[in-house]
């Protein structure tokens, strides 16, 4: 079956890098891709500043070609330059999947590539499979999560594919490599001589507000239902004992209690998978939920018997969000 | 200035845990739930409506939707915009937002509009692809910023008036990108980045009298193989709703015997 024309020949992933920084999400999309189409040619795209450290670390990734556009023009995401970058390297490499992480970032530069290359993007895929008869189906969320359904591209080349960071996993193997490619740089100086219509002029950085539930092997949540004022205070003491991260709900970020949405959770939010989630006063929204689902054990507090979070719990108590929570810091306390 | 917003009537956002699979069609059964403008759309409205309400402005409102989303389309209309297309007919269904956003390209054609400002929520709340605006953007050759949470003029000095610029401020991942943006462009607005005005009785009355027409197939410069599905890229296979019950036990007590057995779960499992 070597002329199977479903067969995925090249792989090319969107290195995800922030500041020099390669996140967690290109290992995993790295895997993946290892996992389902082990014979392929894998590929990466660097667009950004000019990083040699990050560079040098995707380059011994376990990839087989690595595209880099590193200018300090790049440095800031603008979406004219970064998708005409990607467009380069993918005009070169001509892959028959392109896996980009779903960031702000990515979000825009998937479907700009999509009519670019005349082809489809399924957005947020939850699982990326081959089927019985050879062809890539993506599996994406609809209706908040609440839907899950299976997407084809037949036609088109690249298929192109959004995945939230946090939903596949990341093996270490794929780090173990003999062979290094040489970088193939992308023309930037064609950006010098765009006058485009759209200028960075700054970044506003948001609070910082605490740990990060992205790597966290215990979030608790808090949730609308968590109404006293001091009960953000205690989730954070909670989760420093055992050096997890806080997360919300929507309607908690809305009611302005954490100091950011950074660690929203669910659909507009973060994907997390904990080892243990606690939700204090969630009630188990389909928009949250989809954020959540895959966590190891889950615990609930919510003072509704009917609570659609219980069912979705492996232990819950019907009880005072609030009381409970500052019951469990006090143990923490010596 | 020409402002165009483009809107989706979607299902309630609010009710999508009502949502079932049909056993034996394998096709969602959505009854029960009311359809609404896509909550971001509206703010992409609010968004237009501020900048008419200091300037001289017309905000034209388009969507690709069947008939009975006339009346939530009204409502734009009612919420202040001026005008409003309906691209529907049969055959632009189960487009995805490849063809989707080719089509809404094709209507802005028809019509005839080169707007100065594009506003469209960032995503909608049923397929939250975020996609169809900065496609739309590429159709029309147009530069595009998604997950916008602020538009502002800008303010220096010396600006021409036709030439203005605006400060937009894009949500990424560490805070926010602040941009200068030139005309013509695409907005993609975030959900909840302002609170859309409350319809009021004589919004409702002035509707009545704005036009909201409706554009077929024919009135269109498409060909029935770029439109609906048979122009998607993209193609849907089977739907399914997880199954995320877990064996729910309950732990009863005071407080305190609740937060011990809690604390002791933790441990175990971290
Ligand atoms: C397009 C769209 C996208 C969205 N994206 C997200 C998202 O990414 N993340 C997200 O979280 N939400 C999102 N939402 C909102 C989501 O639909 C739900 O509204 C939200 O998840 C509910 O949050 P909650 O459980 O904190 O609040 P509620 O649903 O209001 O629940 C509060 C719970 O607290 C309980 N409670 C009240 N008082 C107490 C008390 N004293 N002690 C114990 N329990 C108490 C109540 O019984 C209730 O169950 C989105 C909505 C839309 C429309």
């Amino acid at each position: 079956m070597t002329n199977n024309p479903r067969k995925i020949k090249k792989a090319l992933i969107l290195a995800d890098v922030a500041a020099g920084e390669i996140q967690q999400s290109f290992w995993e999309l790295l895997t993946k891709v290892k996992q389902i189409c082990p014979e392929a040619i894998c590929g990466a795209v660097y667009i950004g500043g000019e990083y040699p450290e990050a560079r040098e670390t995707l380059r011994q990734s376990g990839v087989d070609v690595l595209y880099a556009a590193e200018d300090a023009l790049l440095d800031i995401f603008r979406p004219d330059y970064h998708c005409l970058m990607l467009e380069t390297a993918i005009r070169d490499f001509d892959p028959d999947l392109l896996l980009i992480c779903a960031t702000a970032e990515g979000e825009e530069l998937a479907p700009t590539m999509g009519v670019r290359f005349r082809t489809g993007v399924a957005a947020h895929c939850v699982d990326l499979k081959i089927d019985e008869e050879g062809e890539p189906v993506c599996l994406v969320p609809a209706f908040g999560g609440k839907v899950v359904g299976e997407i084809y591209i037949p036609a088109t080349r690249p298929r192109i594919a959004t995945i939230k960071a946090g939903i596949f996993s990341a093996s270490n193997q794929t780090r173990e490599q003999k062979t290094c490619p040489t970088v193939i740089p992308i023309d930037t100086e064609v950006l010098k001589s765009r006058h485009g219509s759209i200028e960075p002029i700054g970044i506003v950085e948001s609070a910082p507000g605490g740990r990060s539930v992205d790597k966290a092997d215990l979030v608790v949540c808090g949730g609308y239902g968590l109404k006293d004022k001091d009960a953000f205070a205690s989730l954070e003491k909670l989760a420093e004992y055992f050096a997890g991260a806080v997360g919300y709900t929507r309607p908690a970020v809305e009611s302005g209690r954490p100091e950011n949405e950074r660690n929203l959770i669910g659909t507009s939010g973060k994907t997390v998978t904990p080892k243990v989630y606690v939700g204090f006063g969630v009630s188990g929204a389909t928009h949250h939920v989809c954020g959540m689902k895959n966590a190891g054990t889950v615990i609930s507090v919510n003072n509704d018997p009917n609570a659609a979070i219980f069912g979705m719990s492996d232990f819950y108590a019907v009880g005072d969000a609030s009381k409970i929570l500052d019951a469990m810091t006090a143990i923490t306390e010596p | 200035m020409q402002i165009l917003v483009c809107v989706k009537p979607v299902p309630d956002p609010e009710k999508y845990d009502l949502l079932m699979i049909d056993p034996e069609t394998r096709r969602l059964i959505r009854e029960g739930i009311p359809t609404v403008i896509n909550p971001a759309d509206k703010n992409a409205l609010e968004a237009a409506l501020r900048i008419k309400d200091t300037t001289e402005a017309s905000i034209t409102v388009l969507s690709m939707a069947p008939d009975f989303c006339a009346d939530r389309i009204r409502e734009c209309l009612a919420m202040g915009a001026d005008e409003a297309y309906l691209l529907s007919d049969i055959r632009f269904g189960g487009a995805d937002t490849y063809a989707t956003s080719r089509t809404l390209m094709k209507g802005i054609e028809t019509i005839g509009l080169a707007p100065d400002l594009i506003l469209a929520g960032n995503e909608s709340a049923d397929g939250a692809t975020a996609h169809v605006p900065v496609q739309l953007a590429e159709w029309l050759g147009l530069p595009h910023i998604a997950n916008v949470s602020s538009i502002e003029r800008d303010t220096r000095a010396g600006q021409a008036p036709g030439a203005a610029s605006w400060i937009i401020h894009k949500k990424a991942e560490q805070g926010h990108i602040r941009y200068r943006a030139r005309p013509p462009i695409l907005l993609s607005v975030e959900r909840n980045s302002n609170r859309p005005r409350i319809v009021s009785a004589l919004g409702v009355v002035k509707s009545k009298k704005k036009k909201l027409e409706i554009l077929r197939f024919d009135a269109l410069d498409v060909s029935s193989d770029t439109v609906g599905y048979a122009g998607s890229p993209t193609k849907a296979g089977a739907l399914s709703i997880p199954d995320l019950s877990r064996t729910g036990q309950r732990v009863a007590g005071t407080p305190a015997e609740i937060a011990a057995a809690f604390m002791d779960i933790i441990k175990k499992s971290i």
